[in-house]
């Protein structure tokens, strides 16, 4: 195909004005084609600039992808760190339970601890108290024995004087003994009050209420903690799932920016139709001043032409983009052989 | 050890955002503008699990480049989508005769293509 270029403002006034048919063609297809050539820069801009900002709204999800992976990554690696202290708060809780319950049973203990020993106490001085009879019986009988060496020593005449002695000498044993008996059972009563009021001041009751509330206050503490733990799993749970949500999201709005694409197909078919169609126009102002032409030859290239680019279209007919399996005659849009 | 896909498009635009779609997923990817350039690489070593190609491109386009990928040796079993805007059934006949695994009309959402791939790599 040849181009016909038309002149000058000169020229084409002059045409205007009352040239021959074929120039004034001439005149109309150049506007046309000029104003196509000015639409197509226009269609070419528009796929520039859809693109462009393709590009850039890629680049944005891209970083918002990014941004939602390092905050999965750093919530998975706060769960890991969380599960640590978690079970490491876990066993520091079940020391703190296990020292308060020692602490509870511990004054109980310490009452049956000191107690017996005090029964143990009571009971071998009770067992003391024996001896101290058995002092009071010897005594007893020693003073017996002093009295009868006496009244012996007093029938003997001259002779007892020296038993007589002896006699003196065991009655001031007896008294001895009877001194020590005394002192011996008011010892032991002693121990025995000294011990009753040391235990009556070692206040286990008091201490008892005081280890229970401290038991209390561990248990109240280790509650709290638990209600921290759920709430902090609560929040991570719902991050988590957020941040899921929105990689979902990001993945579909990289789909839908394909759009793109296909906008930019079909404007790239848009421009090779109308390129080819121009090509043809540009042969009609020579072929109409060639009386000799056949114009058909001009009528069958731009059928051809318009054939081309309908058949293109179809080959590329939109499906929605929501429809997995489109009906009809249109093939699936998706299909694995 | 992650997956690899070469993806095959002369849209800038859908290279990035199918790119993006699958690392997030956790594949790694090659891309490349058009057959030639992909052949060139697959030549030259590189060995995806798939391959998603558009159809028409410059240079050479996603048919030649089946029928080349199925020619060359170790390649004859790998997973190879179109990824197009072609609807027509001749062309989608026509690659599955010269050994495509699927025929994809764009646009593909990203949930739905990581399903289709989960399908073709069993295990991804």
């Amino acid at each position: 195909m040849s181009t016909e270029s038309v002149g000058g403002e000169a020229d084409r006034a002059a045409w205007a004005a009352g040239g021959r048919q074929g120039d004034q063609v001439a005149l109309l297809v150049d506007d046309h084609l000029r104003l196509d050539e000015s639409i197509g820069e226009q269609l070419r801009a528009v796929s520039h600039d859809t693109e462009a900002s393709a590009v850039a709204l890629i680049e944005g999800v891209g970083a918002l992808s990014a941004a939602a992976t390092a905050l999965l990554g750093l919530l998975g690696s706060s769960e890991l760190s969380a599960g640590a202290m978690g079970a490491g708060a876990d066993r520091g809780s079940a020391s703190i339970v296990e020292i308060g319950n020692f602490v509870e049973e511990l004054p109980d203990l310490l009452k049956t601890s000191v107690g017996g020993v005090h029964d143990a106490a009571v009971k071998e001085i009770g067992g003391l108290d024996v001896f101290v009879k058995v002092i009071v019986e010897i005594t007893e009988q020693t003073k017996v024995l002093a009295i009868n060496a006496s009244i012996m020593a007093s029938t003997v005449g001259r002779a007892g004087q020296a038993f007589k002695v002896i006699a003196a000498e065991v009655r001031s044993l007896s008294e001895r003994s009877a001194k020590a008996a005394t002192m011996i059972a008011a010892g032991l009563e002693a121990a025995r009050a000294a011990m009753a009021e040391q235990l009556r001041r070692t206040h286990v009751d008091a201490q008892i209420s005081k280890a229970r509330r401290l038991v209390e206050r561990v248990r109240e503490a280790q509650a709290a903690y638990e209600d921290i733990r759920q709430y902090y799993k609560a929040h991570f749970e719902a991050v988590t799932e957020h941040n899921t949500k929105l990689a979902r999201e990001i993945s579909e709005i990289l789909g839908q920016v394909q759009q793109q694409d296909v906008v930019r197909q079909r404007l790239e078919r848009v421009l090779v139709g109308m390129s080819q169609r121009n090509e043809v126009l540009r042969d009609l102002p020579r072929a109409l001043r060639d009386p000799s032409a056949d114009l058909s030859v001009l009528a069958t290239q731009m059928h051809a032409v318009l054939e081309g680019y309908v058949a293109g279209e179809k080959r590329h007919a939109a499906v929605p983009a929501d429809n997995l399996a489109a009906p009809s005659k249109a093939l699936p849009r998706i299909e694995l052989f | 050890m992650p997956k690899t896909i070469l993806i095959v498009d002369d849209s800038v635009t859908m290279v990035m955002s199918v790119k993006l779609a699958l690392e997030g997923a956790g594949f790694t990817v090659h891309t490349a503008a058009d057959g030639l350039q992909a052949l060139g690489q697959l030549k030259g070593g590189i060995k995806p699990d798939l391959i998603i190609t558009d159809i028409n491109m410059p240079n050479m386009g996603g048919m030649e480049l089946i029928k080349q990928v199925r020619g060359l040796p170790g390649f004859r079993f790998i997973p190879i989508l179109t990824l197009t805007t072609e609807s027509q059934a001749e062309k989608r006949d026509e690659a599955k005769k010269l050994g495509a695994t699927g025929w994809l009309v764009k646009p593909v959402g990203g949930a739905e293509l990581l399903k289709i791939i989960k399908q073709v790599l069993p295990g991804a």
